[in-house]
């Protein structure tokens, strides 16, 4: 009998190192031709390894995203591994010092484990939100580890047994077998939680199954998927719509790390689940971030795991049909790709990279979005998102060059593809067209005519946005960023400089450099030619509130901030800069620059809720591709938490003027404001405010 | 697709009610467009379509609002020229609601 459990735990360890090494050897064979930072994104590996270090024992993302998981999660794992060192006595002679130091802890550590892992397990069943989520393995599991630890208590405790004689069985029964990610399990807790500290706004709703499940997006015609070179349409046959969904999907396990490893890691502990704008507004289950995943992780398991190929109903696998494919447009068309979820996930697991795949997926079996490809064509046809030809963009700047001459007096230009600049400003082609978003654009005109820096705007690369990302398409992300070093050669510039538009600078501040050559990395000819053109002094690319803020540090911008005194301002952090990207030189940069600019032009300011803003920030509800009009449901209700902490600071403080650094959110704000009874010009862009502030000089 | 149908003529549009062909447009059929949006055309609504169809045969793009108003301002007089006027032409936004009537695609963007 004790040969029999010898053979069994050992064969256990094997399948379960075995599983593990064959996991790691998948994710470093599978290259990461993008950078996904991690929030706040660390400057230096030292500052790489204490965030790690921070996530591995403290359970840092955890403890900010659900106490009682927290807490139960550590009750089991500190609880665990004092076991386990306390176990150390069964294999070590003489038993050292500290083991034996740790012997009456760790018989105390043995009831933290269980009764963590009970909470853990509780939290399963009365947790409707974690109920929801859970899969019979996550049960199972959870019964495994109690079933341990109780037996583990009860030897100790009722009836003793002499561990010596079976060392070789209690040696491995900790290692359930199978998941090789189940050290880390963290499972929800107790009752609903009404942590103060974490929710000033008690706003977990109950979940409304299917509520936004009537709600899907236009379906891109085939003119414009062509367009792009994808399927004009679905195959009339299902199967054939079924492989090329797989298929496209292993290829994409191939190509990305990162998606390997976010399908495979959760533990569905649930501290995402109610962090996501979209679930807090609409109560629809499927708009839990980790729920959102689930749709493409249970098809990931049925085709690509063993436990899903064999046991699918048992770790909630199963097959592709076409009520799962539709589910997938549905869903990961309501998802704004804005990251906070992955800020409290101990894993750091990002739903924007899965929502990116289920789109490229859906792009590839012909079943595009129609929002986002017609734009991306008039990119590729015109120049930019909303399709303004050269002209049109010439007309507008002209117009605006008098209207600046006749408020100021200064002829500030406003200048178009001229040769030899040496800024080239790329900035969202919404600040030349919709209000408020052209204030800014003034703006960065005053800017650079104060401190006397030339700069040019191109009709190339008149679109700093890059829809390429929403719908996770490399080529389209590539294509759609070479139009800017395209510009730069053409234009031979020595700096390249991006306006207000949120995910432009997360593609330029993360993508660019191997895309494009912008930044170190790519090495191909052009890339290279770029990088000596470019002066190295300045980063490259920089963003205009980077460059705004170093011109005030050195004294070069003069302010009457007594301009802006009608505004009382409080500041949005818009999604992509908070948690995808970095300004300045130490981590935090992106939420303290545009602060300080604010500041530095104006006397009246006031954040918002801590909790709702730097990298916790609420998306505006419209960002990652949703920002069409069939989606305003789904876009007033997503907006629901910003607009609850911007109410706190408009009765509390009068604020009248929430800045922002984002087309999206200046379009999306203006649109959504009035449903929520305030006026939809209470939206602005920073530069709208160093516009309004700005001492243009003494010439007249 | 949808179409709409007048005088024996069958106008082609767009998921959203826009016309496919700009071609196609006439001031027939903006009536009917018109009362679809439930805006009552009066003079004034008839000189922004008439601009903004204007403006797209010189640029293949409808106005930016600054410079729509610019321009309503000038024929309809400058206490006219402001968003606001144009969203009391056209509560829906002026860019959206008159381009539908004015027979021009939607313009998309971060807007
Ligand atoms: S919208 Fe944001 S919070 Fe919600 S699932 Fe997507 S990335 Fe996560
Ligand atoms: S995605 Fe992360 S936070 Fe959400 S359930 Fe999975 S492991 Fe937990």
């Amino acid at each position: 009998m004790s040969l029999f459990f010898a053979i069994l735990f050992y064969a256990a360890s094997a399948i379960l190192v075995a599983g593990l090494a064959y996991k790691i050897a998948g994710y470093a064979r599978t290259p990461a031709p993008l950078s996904i930072p991690t929030t706040p994104g660390p400057t230096s590996t030292a500052g790489v390894v204490f965030r790690m270090f921070r996530e591995v024992v403290f359970f840092e993302s955890l403890f900010k995203g659900n106490l009682w998981i927290w807490m139960f999660g550590a009750m089991f794992h500190f609880g665990l591994a004092l076991v386990l060192l306390r176990h150390l006595r069964y294999f070590i002679e003489p038993v050292w010092f500290w083991v034996a130091i740790l012997q009456p802890f760790g018989l105390y550590a043995g009831f933290a484990m269980a009764a963590g892992l009970g909470g853990l397990w509780a939290r399963r069943f009365l947790v409707e939100r974690i109920r929801y989520i859970s899969t019979p393995s996550d049960h199972l599991m959870l019964a495994l580890l109690l079933v341990i630890a109780v037996t583990g208590l009860a030897m100790k405790f009722l009836m003793h047994t002499d561990i010596v004689a079976v060392t070789l069985r209690a040696k491995h029964a900790i290692s359930p077998p199978g998941r090789p990610n189940w050290r880390r399990r963290t499972d929800m807790a107790g009752p609903e939680i009404k942590a103060p500290a974490f929710r000033e706004y008690p706003t977990i709703p109950a979940l409304q199954p299917d509520a936004m499940a009537g709600l899907k997006c236009y379906v891109a015609n085939e003119k414009i998927q062509e367009a792009l070179g994808f399927p004009g349409k679905m195959a009339d046959n299902w199967q054939e719509t079924h492989d090329k969904a797989i298929g496209r999907m292993g290829e994409l396990l191939e190509k990305y790390r990162s998606l390997r490893v976010f399908l495979d890691a959760c533990v569905h502990c649930g501290s995402c689940t109610d962090k996501c704008h979209y679930f807090i507004g609409t109560g629809d289950p499927k708009n839990m971030p980790v729920a959102r995943q689930e749709l493409m992780r249970s098809v990931y398991r049925r085709y690509f795991t063993t436990a899903g190929k064999l046991f699918p109903s048992l770790v909630g696998a199963r097959d592709l049909t076409p009520e799962v494919l539709d589910e997938w447009y549905k869903y990961y068309w309501q998802c704004s790709e804005c990251r906070r979820c992955s800020v409290f996930c101990p894993y750091g697991i990002d739903t924007a990279e899965i929502t990116m795949a289920g789109r490229e997926i859906l792009d590839a079996v012909g079943y595009g979005q129609k929002y986002s490809n017609e734009i991306i064509g008039k990119v590729h046809r015109i120049g930019n998102n909303l399709g303004l030809p050269g002209p049109a963009l010439q007309d507008t700047l002209n117009g605006l060059e008098e209207d600046v001459k006749d408020d100021t007096g200064f002829d500030v230009k406003y200048p178009l593809d001229v040769q030899g600049a040496e800024v080239l400003l790329v900035t969202p082609s919404a600040d030349f067209f919709a209000e408020p978003h052209i204030e800014s654009t003034i703006g960065y005109g005053k800017v650079f005519h104060a401190a006397g820096i030339s700069w040019t705007f191109s009709s190339k690369a008149s679109e700093a946005g890059n829809f390429g990302m929403f719908i996770g398409n490399y080529e389209q992300l590539r294509k759609v960023a070479l139009r800017v070093r395209e510009a730069a050669l053409e234009l031979g510039v020595k700096r390249i400089v991006v306006g207000e538009c949120g995910h432009a600078w997360r593609v330029a501040y993360a993508f660019w450099n191997t895309l494009t050559g912008i930044g170190a990395g790519a090495s191909d000819p052009f890339a290279v030619e770029l990088q000596k053109q470019l002066d190295p002094r300045y980063k490259q690319p920089s963003h205009i509130c980077e460059v705004t803020w170093d011109l005030i540090q050195q004294g070069r911008l003069k302010f009457d901030k007594s301009a802006n005194d009608h505004r009382i301002i409080t500041f949005h952090d818009s999604c992509n800069v908070a948690r995808a990207s970095r300004m300045g030189d130490h981590p935090g940069g992106q939420f303290e620059i545009p602060r300080n600019i604010v500041r530095a032009v104006a006397n009246r300011f006031h954040d918002m809720a801590p909790e709702t803003i730097g990298e916790q920030t609420f998306c505006c509800g419209g960002g990652g591709g949703v920002l069409t009009d069939e989606l305003m449901d789904l876009r007033v209700k997503g907006a629901l938490p910003r607009m609850e902490a911007l109410k706190r600071v408009v009765d509390d403080h009068g604020v009248n003027f929430m800045a922002t650094i984002c087309a999206i959110c200046k379009a999306q704000f203006s649109k959504v404001l009035p449903y929520y009874g305030f006026k939809s010009g209470l939206v602005g862009g920073v530069h709208q405010l160093v516009s309004t502030a700005i001492q243009l000089g003494n010439e007249q | 697709m949808a179409a709409i149908e007048l005088n024996g003529k069958t106008y082609e549009t767009d998921e959203e009610g826009y016309l496919v062909n700009l071609a196609d447009w006439d001031e027939d059929v903006a009536a009917v467009l018109a009362e679809q949006e439930n805006v009552q055309m009066s003079n004034n609504h008839w000189e922004v379509v008439n601009f903004l169809r204007e403006y797209y045969n010189e640029f293949q793009i409808a106005p930016a609002v600054r410079v729509l108003t610019k321009a309503i301002g000038k024929k309809l007089g400058p206490e006219k020229g402001n968003s606001q006027y144009l969203y009391e032409l056209f509560p829906y936004g002026p860019a959206k609601q008159a381009c539908k009537i004015a027979g021009l695609p939607k313009p998309t963007g971060c807007i």
